[in-house]
């Protein structure tokens, strides 16, 4: 199973560096120069990735065209901000180093840093 | 007075006095170990005696010695007519039980879309995210300073590209050293668990404090378990780069009295005997909290009547 997770990424991060739409017999060919791959394992993977949303595709002929239905960079983001929204119900499950502040916070607490660092040096 | 209604007034009284008593010791983060400890069996206590109740009152509905549930209800009863204290006691149980079904399904529901979220987040991040060699964390593409972990059978930390520029390799350690306590020590089970009864039952101050304790007090240990391995200065360091990245407006900013506390915390000289007595101080509270409810058992069972009053 994390084979099949490790090869959606790879799927992904050659669709993403393409940029254009790709058939399964591209990836396949492409992905084959540098590992064992089955043209049906590909065809899964690029599947899945069309279900859970991260390919679009559209027939071409006989066979299906896929590409990224958003950036990585957009994904990212998409990422960042689910990560950073403390409002939402589900903050919990991310469990940050340090939790988000505002801007008025941020300068409070480098004030004490400093004032703290001028009383540890003297 | 029966064991189950023993039971029930402990927790209430725990429920009551824990939220009053705890936080002044706990707050300034000596011993969090301990005082996680502390906070959670007054917490899993209640939690339990109260998801027991509909048993509990059962038990003690059926027991035919005196109860201080029957003095009650028969008071009452007596008022409604001769039949009515059976009604009362129906009613009571029947409260008890679509209270305590409601808050399970609430707490299970909760886990249930925790563990959906982490795992689609995991997902996404596996997809987008980048590895670097060496590092055991998927890499975001952001301008935005971020450092986080998703805990679960995931397993997985998360870090920005500008929290990897922010960071200097000792720093860098100290923070992965953190999420790693936190996904070693199950943290996650202990938030989801006050988190879930905090926003099942919002207005037990015991559940909605301890939820806030609890999470500041996890926050402390893995701050200490990083500093055992990799120094108080890199830890401090980590926090002080990492809040030079304020939020966004909107976002909402609990973090900068945490961050405060704990940095402040990590820069104190050790005053060995303060902890020593806050120590001593949660002990006991754990004590009682625990040894509560298995004296008043024992007693019981030895046919010790607690109340005086009612040996009428």
């Amino acid at each position: 199973m994390r084979e099949l997770g490790e090869l959606e990424a790879v799927v992904m991060d050659r669709l993403w560096e393409w940029g254009t739409s790709a058939t399964v017999r591209d990836v396949v060919d492409e992905l084959q120069q540098h590992r064992q791959i089955a043209y049906t394992t590909a065809m899964t993977v690029m599947e899945h990735l069309y279900t859970k949303g991260w390919l679009a595709r559209e027939r071409d002929g006989k066979a299906w065209r896929y590409e990224p239905t958003a950036t990585r960079a957009e994904c990212s983001a998409r990422l960042m901000r689910e990560a950073l929204d403390s409002d939402a119900d589900h903050a919990e499950v991310f469990s940050h180093f340090l939790a988000q502040m505002s801007a008025a916070e941020s300068r409070t607490l480098r004030a004490v840093l400093r004032r703290m660092v001028r009383r540890n040096h003297a | 007075m029966t064991i189950s209604a023993c039971l029930l007034l402990g927790s209430l009284a725990v429920a009551l006095v824990a939220p009053r008593i705890l936080p002044p010791l706990t707050r300034s983060g000596r011993a969090p170990r301990l005082a996680v400890t502390v906070w959670a069996l007054s917490i899993a206590g209640v939690a339990a005696a109260w998801l027991a109740s509909p048993l509990l009152l059962l038990v003690d509905f059926l027991t035919p010695s005196t109860s201080l549930m029957r003095e009650c209800l028969t008071v009452v009863g007596g008022a409604l007519g001769s039949r009515e204290d059976l009604g009362a006691q129906a009613l009571l149980l029947a409260v008890a039980v679509i209270g305590a079904v409601r808050v399970a399904w609430k707490i299970a529901a909760g886990c249930r879309a925790a563990r959906r979220v982490a795992r689609r987040h995991i997902e996404g991040a596996r997809i987008a995210g980048r590895r670097r060699p060496g590092l055991d964390a998927y890499v975001l593409d952001s301008a935005q300073r971020a450092a986080y972990c998703l805990p679960g059978r995931g397993r997985t930390i998360v870090l920005s590209t500008a929290t990897l520029a922010a960071l200097t390799p000792s720093q860098l350690a100290a923070v992965l050293a953190h999420e790693h306590a936190h996904l070693g020590g199950h943290h996650h089970l202990l938030l989801r668990l006050s988190h879930g009864l905090s926003s099942a039952l919002p207005r037990v101050r015991l559940f909605s404090v301890g939820a806030g304790e609890i999470a500041g007090l996890l926050e402390m240990c893995a701050d200490d378990a990083a500093a055992r391995r990799h120094g108080r200065v890199a830890v401090i360091g980590a926090l002080a780069a990492l809040a030079e990245s304020p939020a966004p407006a909107e976002a909402l900013a609990a973090g900068g009295r945490t961050a405060a506390v704990r940095i402040t915390r990590l820069l104190a000289p050790q005053d060995h005997a303060a902890t020593i007595v806050v120590g001593l101080t949660l002990s006991a509270a754990g004590v009682f909290v625990l040894l509560g409810p298995a004296a008043t058992v024992l007693l019981a069972a030895r046919g010790l009547n607690l109340c005086p009053v009612l040996t009428a």
